[in-house]
């Protein structure tokens, strides 16, 4: 079996396209689909005569539609023509009337006897079925197929045309052949073979709200009374008093079957028609209905509600809601079952026009998991579905059908499920006119509501049904280049801070900007061929394949949209839009690229970047490192191995050892120690790693040195310890509590990034308030802001190491020991100096000449985990 | 680690010939592999092989002055090197091991094509590719009667290619005798060695060729014999040099497979430089199938291409674009072979669709012209792309498939083919272009440096201020202090300073003011001066007969390996005649205008 879709555009054309495809009947039955929302009646005969003489033997099957399904997309006011090529397998075809010579409908039952006769055999796997919508008796047909004919699986609906309306049922809708039309009749075509395999699901996501009621009169399709009470009235308080000024509410509120949750029968209201202007009179079809109801005041205007299924007296329904969330699941479940099939040669997908009233979205989401598959099809204004083993009739659906004689495969985009924004866009305002009407209801107050409800209904429908189409794939599509076309080089465009945007200016002003700012970006895409994607509201991105272009021509290209969106701003609201260009891209780094990218663009304030995703990764071995030592921090704080040693640093006035520094080292299983230089990085990339390995740390020390008498000892905080309150407090309570806070001194390292000077600040206040000290760690190693270490009224200053070490060969580091040593006596404040790295006698006597006070270093103690004396 | 500011390390290429295609090959396999980090920078030191059979006495004095540039090596810093001697003597290998410098012994050092013991080599796996090309000949083309058109015994190439081409036709179960072999010096200057050879073997039926250079010859030969190879006899050569693919009929040649010898070279040599243990390394090769004897690399099968197995067309690619895959490619450019891949596979695809809108032909066509644009000719033959296209084309057409469709898809390949044969005339009109460009420039050159002083104009180094107009992007010009003279009995000594006269980047002319030309001769190639586009340069010697002026160092960019010792001649020559004038107006002998 073969399959291909055509956008009808000229007859020269098509004729062309056939002539590539080479049909020939001899080789296998040829079956040609054609959708037309282009052509009237006339003209789509002309059409399908025009095929039959290019493929003589090809068996014709034409519809009347308002939009066409080819190749997973929707499009409006197009004609598909499909044609499917059988290798073993049969095609039947054949257009039969709904209505007799004297225009009475022809009973389901006989029509099941036609259609049997006329199309099926033992093998038929499949018919496609188009009906029109002025048969009324579809339903009662399609049940009845299942007894006639119980193994072939159905797929097909009922015809429109591109004139729809939400008002009304228009049965405007006609099915046609090379041999005429008729807006009376039933198309079929029924596919069988051997080989030939099918299977057909659907989708419709409608959720069921409130309990079951009982039909109990009906006149024709019209529903009278519901558990004895006025059916229109009791629909209407259901809605809220909306309905009544916006009747095409209706479709969102369908009612269903209570033994079939999932099939829905959509509701008609109107409140300006009689019983006459809805069954005419005069029409024979309508005859019996107004016999059984000879009491009926046909002439009084007043609320109806009509069901497009023939709802008889008795059946059982629920109502319904159509509900997003249900959308994306029952869509979910029929994907996997349609991806699961093997002979996947050919899709056949219909879909409600409904569906793509209430919901903008819905349709081009529902078929984007379709995208690049050859699924063809249209919009219907009923369909037929299998369901659960039986074909039935049913209302806002998306039916989906799968056959094939071999296997083959299709390139499904599942994608499409982890994209399902923009239906939540459309959905979140509805959900909450939902829970207004449940409220209400539970109230059964329902006249003073309606008023609050009206605004914000109207708001809400206009978003909803007349939202303007924007062309634009999202996030899905773009999932799927990078996957399926090796779109790699993306750039991501961002407008940050909308929100504060809308204080201050209109939402017409912002609209406006909005608008702008996405034309732009799509006509710069369209001139030089990139694809757009619209990811979010303000959010675009904009992808080229790395085989067609070059990085630097893609950049200098972004950098000229950014320019033209900096330009244009004249008129609009000045925004400045964040580019981000990410090289080598793939569906699953794509997002986490773009957020760090994001991250760092904002701390850095740059409006322009360029990512490649390999950047800042790690190789193989570094990666391995990082978690064995991850492993080793774990251990080390499940184990209580987090260990201080202590190194004494000395007075070189007294000479002797004055206090001590406590160092954090750690001990893994095996008895290793390791040095802060080999997890302190790997801590602080984890928080709160770094967080229980500090708190342990100064706990340990505090315990040590709780009740000691006379030897002070120092402790390292960093910045992000001094952020932490908890750790904060517990140091504050600790120092108000200790016999002798002054034994305490916290070494505050100088060159972290210190962002809030205040905040550090207060807490060295406080810590001398509480009566401990403070030291100003590796002094010089940074870049601080000199003015800032002055402000901080430190006790002791420790010159870095590094400064220190090399103070014998370098005369630079010599001189900075000078200029230390003679800012402390220009401050004229009681402020010591700490040398550490103290390694040899060369560098101790010239830290005495420079007067410096403390020593540290392994000339005069080694760090050990005992401290003498103690 | 990198650091990324630091200096980059100077690595020395030292050649006896730059303008043989092997050097050129050589060059840009090095300057391939260099990454775009600036971490290292390329000299390229290249002299004269003196030839006393040949070479006339003026010749040799010529080429002996020019060999001074090998004192560069020697005294200038240097980080490290790689050496081919190619046909240097031996005497210069000894030389050269036993090191004429204390310095000289200690930089890293990687040998190209040597055998010399106890030194880091890189050389080519003769075999691989030798048994490839014998076993396609003995038992696809079933021939007995072959031949050999070998080197000089001092070359260890040549012996080993010549000890494996026998035993592998030994294995195969072909005798070889004396008369099937006759020696060369391994440049196109073999006719009568051909000549020799074809009449000893009226019935030879293949030619092997130590190298691409010595096929040339045998070209000559066979042309002047009647004889077209390809049809009358099989040829083949080594080394796959860019010239193989420009002949006439293009040459099969055996090349190496996965990386260049300069690639691995630059590889070995800077694991070296990292203190890494040294080793020698082999370039695995292969046999580059053109038209003097047809040889399909890959198979085609009808099968695969009418199923579109993705996997065939990827190995189409590598087969018919065979440079790509040694060349240094950047992320950032356009993935070409990916595009090959995406409009092949979709031209497939259609033509098992059988099925082709106008859309897509449009689109297709559309890529197949950025693949053209981006470059694709660089990486293979023409002649070759359009023998693979035509395959291509023929097991299509032979389908019993949509002829309309295929009309188009024919279309698309017609397409491809008219964009090799361009690329072929675009290439000799460019070629074409640039040489009267060349004469152009040299013409305004030697025109503006000679226009000095006419109305008392006396601006000094009036040959600096026109270098610009030698087209040559990047440059360097260092200059003695005093002239050098060169002296056939005494060996050559540099002054300890030179000046760095003039610097060109990306065309535009910097002159250093006389306090900044000062310059340390041993830092001539670790000067910042240097453009940090240009991956690396190449030395050539400014002189006029035994005068030595200085030392142009020239980008490694347009066809610098051709045209520098004729730049550099016309340099000295300018530079003479200017210090000669100078010289005569301070005798007062120049007439100056009142």
């Amino acid at each position: 079996m073969f399959t291909w879709n055509f956008q009808y555009i000229s007859k020269s054309r098509l004729e062309e396209a056939f002539s590539q495809l080479m049909l020939d009947p001899k080789k296998g039955d040829i079956l040609i689909r054609i959708h037309t929302a282009i052509h009237l009646e006339d003209e789509a005969v002309d059409l399908a005569r025009f095929v039959a003489q290019l493929v003589p033997g090809a068996h014709i099957f034409g519809t009347s539609t308002s939009a066409i399904i080819s190749w997973g997309k929707i499009s409006p006011n197009q004609c598909v023509i499909s044609v499917t090529q059988m290798s073993s397998g049969k095609v039947k075809t054949a257009l039969l009337p709904t209505f007799d010579e004297n225009d009475i409908p022809i009973p389901p039952e006989t029509l099941c006897q036609n259609v049997r006769d006329a199309v099926i055999s033992d093998d038929t796997r499949l018919m496609l079925t188009f009906l029109t919508g002025k048969y009324r008796d579809v339903f009662s047909f399609v049940e009845k197929c299942n007894d006639f004919f119980p193994d072939v699986q159905m797929i097909g609906g009922l015809a429109n045309t591109f004139d729809i309306s939400l008002k009304e049922f228009l049965a405007s809708g006609f099915v046609f052949n090379e041999n005429g039309w008729t807006n009376k009749g039933i198309l079929l075509a029924a596919i069988g073979g051997e080989k030939v395999e099918c299977y057909s699901s659907f989708a419709s996501g409608v959720e069921v709200i409130g309990d079951e009621v009982e039909v109990t009169d009906t006149f024709g399709t019209c529903i009278l009374t519901i558990d004895g009470k006025d059916a229109a009235e009791e629909y209407r308080i259901g809605i809220g008093e909306m309905l009544k000024n916006k009747p095409e509410l209706a479709n969102l509120f369908p009612y269903v079957y209570a033994d079939s949750d999932n099939t829905p029968v959509l509701i008609n209201f109107t409140d300006d028609k009689s019983i006459s202007d809805i069954f005419n009179e005069r029409m024979p079809i309508n005859r019996k209905y107004y016999a059984d109801h000879p009491d009926i005041d046909r002439y009084r205007i007043r609320e109806y509600i009509t069901a497009n299924h023939n709802i008889e007296v008795g059946k059982k329904l629920k109502r319904g809601f159509i509900y997003d969330k249900r959308i994306i699941s029952d869509n979910r479940a029929l994907f996997r079952r349609i991806e699961n099939f093997e002979k996947a040669e050919t899709l056949f997908g219909y879909n409600c026009v409904a569906r793509s009233l209430i919901y903008s979205n819905c349709l081009k989401w529902e078929l984007s998991a379709y995208e690049n598959t050859n699924i063809c099809g249209c919009i219907t204004e009923g369909e037929i579905a299998y369901v659960d083993g039986r074909n039935t009739f049913t209302n806002c659906t998306f039916v989906v059908s799968v056959i094939g004689e071999e296997p083959a495969t299709q390139e499904y985009n599942p994608y499409a499920f982890s994209h399902t924004d923009s239906l939540v866009e459309d959905n979140r305002e509805l959900i909450n006119y939902l829970y207004d009407v449940e409220e209400q209801l539970a109230k059964a107050d329902h006249s003073e509501s309606a008023e609050a409800l009206k605004n914000f209904v109207r708001d809400c429908e206009l978003k909803l049904l007349y939202t303007e189409k924007d062309d634009i794939p999202n996030a899905a599509a773009m999932n799927m280049d990078i996957k399926l076309r090796g779109y790699d080089r993306i750039c991501m465009i961002n407008v940050f801070d909308t929100a504060s945007m809308e204080t201050v200016f209109s939402k017409h002003m912002i609209d406006l900007t909005y608008k702008n700012y996405l034309t732009n970006c799509m006509t710069f895409a369209k001139q030089k061929g990139y694809t757009m994607y619209l990811i979010d509201k303000w959010q675009i991105a904009v992808g080229a394949p790395s085989y067609m272009v070059a990085l630097s021509d893609f950049i200098s290209d972004m950098e000229a949209l950014q320019r033209i969106m900096f330009e244009s701003s004249e008129e609009y609201i000045a925004i400045v839009p964040m580019f981000c260009v990410i090289d080598d891209c793939t569906v699953d780094n794509v997002q986490s690229v773009y957020y760090s990218a994001r991250v760092e663009m904002m701390q850095k304030n740059i409006q322009f970047y360029v990512r490649d995703t390999k950047y800042g990764q790690l190789d193989e071995e570094s990666i391995r490192g990082r978690y064995h030592t991850v492993n080793v921090i774990n251990y080390a704080i499940a184990h209580d191995k987090v260990i201080p040693y202590y190194q004494g640093i000395y007075d070189n006035n007294r000479e002797g050892i004055h206090h001590y520094e406590s160092l954090m080292r750690l001990e893994d299983e095996n008895g290793k120690i390791y040095y802060p230089g080999s997890f302190l990085d790997v801590a602080r990339s984890y928080g709160l790693l770094y967080d229980s390995l500090s708190a342990m740390m100064i706990k340990k020390v505090f315990e040590k040195f709780r009740t000691v008498d006379g030897i002070s000892v120092s402790i390292n905080l960093s910045i992000r310890d001094i952020k932490n309150h908890e750790l904060v407090d517990y140091i504050f309570e600790f120092l108000s509590m200790v016999r002798h806070p002054a034994n305490f001194v916290f070494e505050i390292l100088e060159n972290e990034d210190i962002d809030d000077y205040e905040e550090l600040i207060t807490f060295v206040d406080r810590i001398h308030d509480l009566g401990a000290l403070i030291s100003i760690d590796d002094f010089g190693s940074g870049f601080s802001n000199l003015l800032h270490i002055a402000n901080i009224h430190s006790d002791y200053l420790k010159i870095d190491g590094s400064i220190i070490r090399k103070c014998c060969e370098d005369r630079e580091s010599e001189n900075l020991i000078a200029l230390i040593s003679g800012w402390k006596q220009l401050i004229g404040r009681d402020i010591r100096i700490i040398a550490e790295f103290v390694e040899n006698e060369a560098i101790q006597s010239k830290l005495l000449a420079y007067d410096i006070d403390f020593s540290q270093g392994y000339l005069f103690s080694v760090p050990s985990p005992e401290i003498d004396g103690l | 680690m990198f650091k990324k500011n630091a200096k980059p390390r100077v690595i020395g290429i030292i050649l006896e010939e730059i303008g043989t295609d092997f050097s050129k090959e050589l060059i840009q396999g090095v300057v391939d592999a260099v990454t775009d980090d600036r971490s290292v920078r390329l000299i390229v030191l290249a002299g004269k092989y003196l030839n006393p059979e040949i070479d006339s006495a003026n010749m040799l004095a010529y080429k002996a002055v020019y060999n001074s540039i090998f004192r560069l090596d020697e005294i200038c810093d240097i980080d490290g090197l790689i050496i081919h001697l190619g046909s240097m003597s031996t005497r210069k290998k000894k030389v050269i091991k036993t090191g004429y410098s204390e310095k000289f012994q200690r930089i890293p050092k990687v040998f190209i094509a040597s055998d010399i013991e106890g030194e880091t080599v890189v050389n080519y796996d003769n075999e691989s590719g030798i048994r490839e090309a014998v076993e396609s000949l003995v038992n696809v083309n079933n021939l007995t009667n072959l031949c050999m058109l070998g080197g000089r015994d001092d070359n260890i190439d040549a012996r080993a290619r010549k000890q494996i081409f026998i035993r592998c036709l030994q294995e195969n179960g072909v005798s070889f005798f004396d008369r099937n072999y006759e020696s060369t010096d391994m440049s196109e200057n073999c006719v009568d060695e051909a000549l020799r050879l074809l009449e000893r073997n009226p019935e030879v039926q293949a030619v092997f060729c130590v190298n691409d250079s010595v096929a040339r010859g045998l070209y000559e030969a066979m042309g002047q014999k009647g004889l077209v190879p390809g049809r009358d006899i099989l040829v083949f050569g080594f080394d796959n040099t860019r010239m193989a693919g420009e002949m006439k009929p293009p040459l099969t040649s055996i090349g190496a497979d996965s990386c260049t010898l300069g690639q691995k070279a630059l590889e070995v040599l800077l694991a070296k430089l990292d203190g890494k243990k040294p080793y020698s390394a082999f370039v695995p090769t292969r046999l580059y199938g053109r038209e003097s004897m047809n040889y399909d690399m890959y198979d085609y099968t009808t099968m695969e291409m009418l199923n579109v197995n993705p996997s065939f067309i990827y190995r189409m690619f590598d087969d018919c674009f065979y440079r790509y895959h040694t060349s240094r490619l950047r992320r950032e450019d356009v993935d070409l072979r990916r595009l090959y891949f995406e409009f092949i596979f979709r031209m497939l695809q259609s033509m098992k669709h059988r099925y082709m809108g106008p859309e897509e032909f449009h689109s297709l066509g559309k890529m197949i012209d950025v693949f053209f644009e981006k470059g694709a000719m660089e990486y293979t033959d023409a002649i070759k792309l359009v023998k693979c296209i035509e395959k291509l084309q023929a097991a299509m057409n032979s389908q019993p498939r949509s002829p309309a469709a295929n009309i188009r898809i024919n279309r698309l390949f017609q397409r491809m083919k008219d964009r090799a044969i361009y690329s072929l005339s675009v290439q000799k009109t460019v070629e074409h272009d640039l040489h009267y460009e060349n004469v152009r420039m040299m013409h305004d050159f030697m025109v503006m440096s000679s226009t000095y002083g006419i109305h008392g104009d006396q601006k000094p180094d009036i040959v600096c201020r026109n270098i610009d107009k030698l087209g040559l992007t990047h440059a360097i010009l260092y200059l003695f202090e005093k002239p050098v003279k060169y002296d056939l009995t005494s060996r050559l000594i540099f002054p300890e300073n030179i000046k760095l006269k003039c610097i060109l980047r990306d065309n535009e002319l910097y002159l250093l003011p006389k306090e900044r030309q000062q310059c340390l001769i041993k830092e001539m190639f670790t000067r910042n001066e240097f453009s940090l586009k240009c991956k690396g340069y190449a030395a050539f010697p400014v002189f006029y007969e035994d005068v030595l002026y200085g030392v142009v160092m020239c980008g490694l960019v347009n066809n610098i390996c051709d045209r520098g010792e004729y730049i550099a001649i016309q340099l000295g020559r300018a530079i003479y005649l200017e210090r000669l004038r100078d010289s005569d107006r301070n005798n007062d002998n120049y007439p100056i205008s009142t």
